[in-house]
């Protein structure tokens, strides 16, 4: 097991809650998987469409493996301009 | 003003760009996106209020200016974004580029902004007059 830190931003901060979560993952988990971990902790988030998540401010795709204190946000469709 | 900014101040997208110029530059293009009067569902919009996840925004915004670098015939490029609480009439972003010619100033300019919009994690709020707020959803 190894821990990571989420954040959310925008809308998905106010879905889940919380700016900042540590959760514990197992040795070799994906990107995907944690997508499926998080739809399952907070069904509201997995049901928000277009969201993207980035690992160490980029974004990643589904198959990035993670490792120990990566830095994972939560990024709901941007509105910036 | 440095090239890639996010502040919580007011942007003057006129000293942005007397701040690059170039004796090779045949065109400047300075873009200025402003908070505009709305109205929905019987709602009045007085404000916008922007947030970023700035680490990366920022890191986003050089990519960003790099590639257009790269895309399009220019001199130099800046991007500026303001956060926090904007009224109406307020600049919310300047995009100023410098090119020897004008059909490279006005394509980069125009990509930089689509591109601003889509990939940088940046979000804003509407602040309505009867003190409700919601997520802008982008179209």
């Amino acid at each position: 097991m190894f821990k990571v830190d989420l954040k959310f931003f925008g809308p998905a901060r106010d879905i889940v809650g919380e700016t900042n979560v540590t959760l514990e993952i197992d040795e070799g988990e994906t990107l995907g998987g944690l997508a499926g971990i998080l739809s399952e902790k907070y069904p509201k988030l997995g049901a928000a469409l277009g969201i993207r998540l980035a690992v160490n401010r980029k974004y990643a795709a589904l198959d990035h493996k993670l490792s120990g204190g990566d830095e994972i946000a939560v990024i709901p469709p941007v509105s910036g301009g | 003003m440095s090239r890639v900014e996010l502040t919580h101040d007011p942007i003057d997208p006129q000293t942005l760009s007397s701040e690059m110029h170039s004796h090779d530059a045949g065109a400047v293009v300075t873009f200025a996106g402003m908070v505009r009067a709305e109205e929905s569902d019987g709602k009045t919009l007085t404000a916008l209020d922007y947030e970023a996840y700035k680490e990366m925004a920022l890191e986003q915004m050089q990519t960003i200016r790099k590639r257009a670098g790269e895309k399009f015939e220019i001199l130099d490029a800046a991007i500026v974004h303001r956060l926090g609480k904007l009224n109406l009439g307020e600049t919310s972003i300047a995009v100023v580029v410098v090119s020897p010619h004008r059909a490279a100033a006005f394509d980069a300019c125009r990509w930089i902004l689509d591109t601003v919009k889509t990939d940088v994690p940046i979000w804003k709020k509407d602040i309505w007059a009867d003190g409700t707020s919601s997520w802008v959803t982008p179209t």
